[in-house]
């Protein structure tokens, strides 16, 4: 066990100071930060826009009789104008911002003429087409309806939503925005950091079979403890990336907070982080494993790296598959990759993001990965013990085969 | 491997040799544990190899490599810790024995910041970090220059002195006969030789002779198998049932001058070729 550790913390610390890894647990957060700063710059550069817009006069000829009365909308004041010559003048004296001309057949057609300075669109107006829009509305059904219908016309939404339990009953929506990023960041963070570690295990193994460390390694060590040892150090190291990956997502959902109505100002229950959590420890012990056997019987860099895709295909088809999970999460190619151990981790933290998974289910699934983690060990171990010192040629597949079911070479 | 059994003792140097493929590498692991035998077992320090006598074996493989992408002082460090040193122990030891093996100038470097024989010094220096009490050298000296040869040749001899029990593979007799308390030949995965160098010699003694003259030998001498021309001398090889007498009474009658007449002691490279053909040829 000494040994196992000594062997952890040099897997810890050469990991934890490679460039390649600190640019990688660098970058997510600072992607991140530009993502999140870009987006709030905007948003608050677009609501001070929106909070102060310059107050426009806008004229209008009514040729179509359909202005009940002037009036303003927002900041924009709509004054009557007698003839579409008098607009004219107006607009080029700079009287007016721009005028509008409600044409005659404005009624069967729509038709209005906009008039404006130079080169100049429809938003000539701070509120742009929207607000000429609303004073028509509010104009046409003057009088034509009661002011509840009118009102009704012109505002027709309010939406609150419940959510029906199964037995009938009725209770708060308790969709949480910040969750939907936590677990969807998670689930993304997880395989992704389980690849990125796992494949350095891969990479490390490979490299002292080639430089024949290895051989030194195991006339100090047993096979098991360099196992142990190795995915301790590297998960360890993949923990400390996940726990600054997961900060980040922290910070981004603070910042969310700030700039986004509607985010919910809790964030996921400690529960639901630790299940987060338990599916990433899993998940990286499955990946580690398989890719301990891979390092194992094979001879070089360029043969692992061409069989990880055995275990990297299946590993990212969620992501394949990730319309139909938001479109129902629920269903059942969801559900069954839900158990898959190469695709339990990032399927149920997609799924706990949409609020698609029940307790029980989590429950199985955490079982189910648990199980094949003890699985992917003790083959990885018996191919780990038979095949560290093969050099040259891979041993074919069905001797490797039994070597995992029997532990003989 | 077939029932190979032998020991080395505290303070003994042991030259393992023999054809490739003879099973010297896979006797050396099995020895290190590295490799089960199906029968049998490898002792070390008086008892079954276990994780503890383990830690008393430096160990230097024949194919050698280590962490291009660290620096020696991490790597030397990582492998003493590994032999049981404490991390403050270890790095004391690193600097010493990169020191021993003229590489503290390069502490700091990475692995793959150095030549290749540079690389096996700083090896070498790793196998003997923990002090061990067991040291097994395969091929130690191949690819290195002759100063830096020697050098390795000096601090195996400073750690026979320590009193540690050496065992060495090589295929360069030269080493061998330079080195070892006792030759150990291997071939076709069973012990072929064993003992002293001397003794092996003495052994052998006796079917060459070996003759200076400025005359070339006659073409045909009854009794002799084998005759080699090098610059200095020429050697015989007797056959069964020739004597030195016989062979020197035909040179003579041929009227070759002699100037010098001996029967030879064999070198162990002779010895070596001589079994490994003869283990060959009754095969």
């Amino acid at each position: 066990m000494n040994k196992a550790l000594v062997i952890a913390r040099h897997e810890f610390t050469t990991m934890i100071s490679r460039t390649s890894f600190l640019v990688m647990t660098a970058l997510v957060p600072i992607g991140m930060l530009l993502l999140v700063g870009g987006i709030g710059a905007y948003i608050l550069l677009t609501s001070r826009g929106e909070e102060a817009p310059e107050p426009q006069r806008v004229g209008y000829v009514d040729l179509a009789d359909v202005i009940v009365e002037p009036g303003t909308i927002g900041t924009t004041e709509y004054v009557p104008i007698e003839s579409e010559d008098q607009a004219v003048a107006a607009v080029a004296f700079g009287e007016f911002d721009a005028a509008y001309v409600i044409q005659r057949d404005y009624l069967s057609t729509g038709r209005i003429t906009q008039l404006v300075r130079g080169a100049q669109g429809l938003n000539i107006t701070g509120e742009g087409v929207g607000s000429l829009r609303e004073f028509l509305r509010a104009n046409l059904v003057s009088g034509a309806v009661d002011d509840e219908r009118a009102e009704r016309i012109l505002f027709p939404i309010d939406i609150t939503t419940f959510e029906v339990a199964e037995g009938g009953q009725l209770g708060e929506n308790t969709f949480e925005p910040a969750r939907l990023i936590f677990f969807m960041a998670m689930a993304f963070a997880v395989i992704f950091s389980v690849l990125t570690i796992t494949g350095y295990l891969l990479q490390g193994l490979n490299e002292e079979k080639e430089n024949r460390v290895m051989e030194i390694l195991l006339s100090t060590v047993s096979p098991d403890q360099l196992m142990l040892g190795k995915l301790l150090g590297l998960g360890a190291a993949g923990m400390v990336q996940m726990g600054v990956w997961m900060g980040s997502v922290y910070g981004l959902y603070l910042v969310s907070r700030i700039f986004m109505e509607g985010v919910r100002n809790e964030l996921p229950a400690l529960p639901f982080i630790l299940v987060a959590f338990a599916f990433f420890l899993l998940g990286y012990a499955f990946f580690a494993a398989l890719m301990a056997a891979l390092g194992a019987v094979t001879t070089s860099q360029r043969e692992s790296q061409q069989l990880t895709v055995i275990v990297i295909l299946p590993a990212v088809a969620p992501f394949w598959f990730s319309f139909a999970i938001i479109e129902d999460a629920g269903g059942l190619i969801p559900q069954i990759m839900t158990y898959i151990p190469f695709t339990a981790p990032t399927m149920s933290l997609a799924r706990l993001a949409l609020d698609a998974m029940g307790p029980l289910e989590i429950a199985a699934s955490l079982v189910a990965l648990t199980i094949s983690v003890v699985v992917a060990v003790k083959l990885a171990q018996r191919l780990f013990r038979s095949y560290l010192l093969v050099y040259g040629h891979r041993p074919p597949l069905l001797q490797l085969l039994r070597t995992a079911v029997t532990g003989r070479v | 491997m077939n029932d190979v059994s032998f020991h080395v003792k505290s303070g003994e140097v042991v030259g393992l040799v023999g054809p490739n493929g003879a099973g010297k590498t896979t006797t050396i692991r099995m020895m290190l544990g590295i490799l089960a035998p199906d029968e049998g077992e490898a002792r070390a320090l008086g008892g079954p190899l276990t994780e503890e006598t383990q830690e008393r074996i430096g160990y230097l493989p024949e194919e050698r490599g280590l962490y291009e992408g660290l620096r020696l002082t991490v790597v030397l460090s990582y492998l003493g810790q590994l032999k049981g040193l404490s991390r403050r122990h270890a790095a004391i030891r690193t600097g010493e024995m990169l020191d021993a093996v003229g590489m503290s100038e390069h502490a700091h470097k990475k692995v793959r910041e150095l030549s290749r024989g540079m690389t096996q010094l700083v090896q070498f220096g790793a196998t003997l970090l923990h002090r061990p009490d067991i040291l097994v050298l395969d091929e130690p000296f191949s690819g290195l220059d002759p100063v830096n040869a020697r050098r390795m040749k000096e601090l195996v001899l400073e750690e026979k002195e320590r009193g540690a029990a050496i065992i060495f593979s090589t295929h360069q007799m030269t080493d061998v006969e330079e080195l070892s308390d006792r030759v150990l030949m291997i071939d076709g995965g069973e012990v072929a030789l064993d003992g002293a160098p001397s003794e092996l010699r003495r052994r052998y003694r006796g079917d060459t002779i070996r003759v200076e003259s400025p005359d070339a030998p006659p073409a045909s001498i009854s009794g002799v198998g084998e005759v080699v021309r090098s610059a200095e001398s020429i050697s015989m090889r007797l056959t069964d049932r020739a004597t030195a007498e016989q062979v020197l009474k035909q040179l003579l009658d041929a009227g070759m001058r002699i100037e010098r007449f001996e029967v030879a002691l064999p070198t162990l490279e002779e010895i070596f070729i001589r079994e490994v053909q003869g283990r060959r040829g009754t095969r």
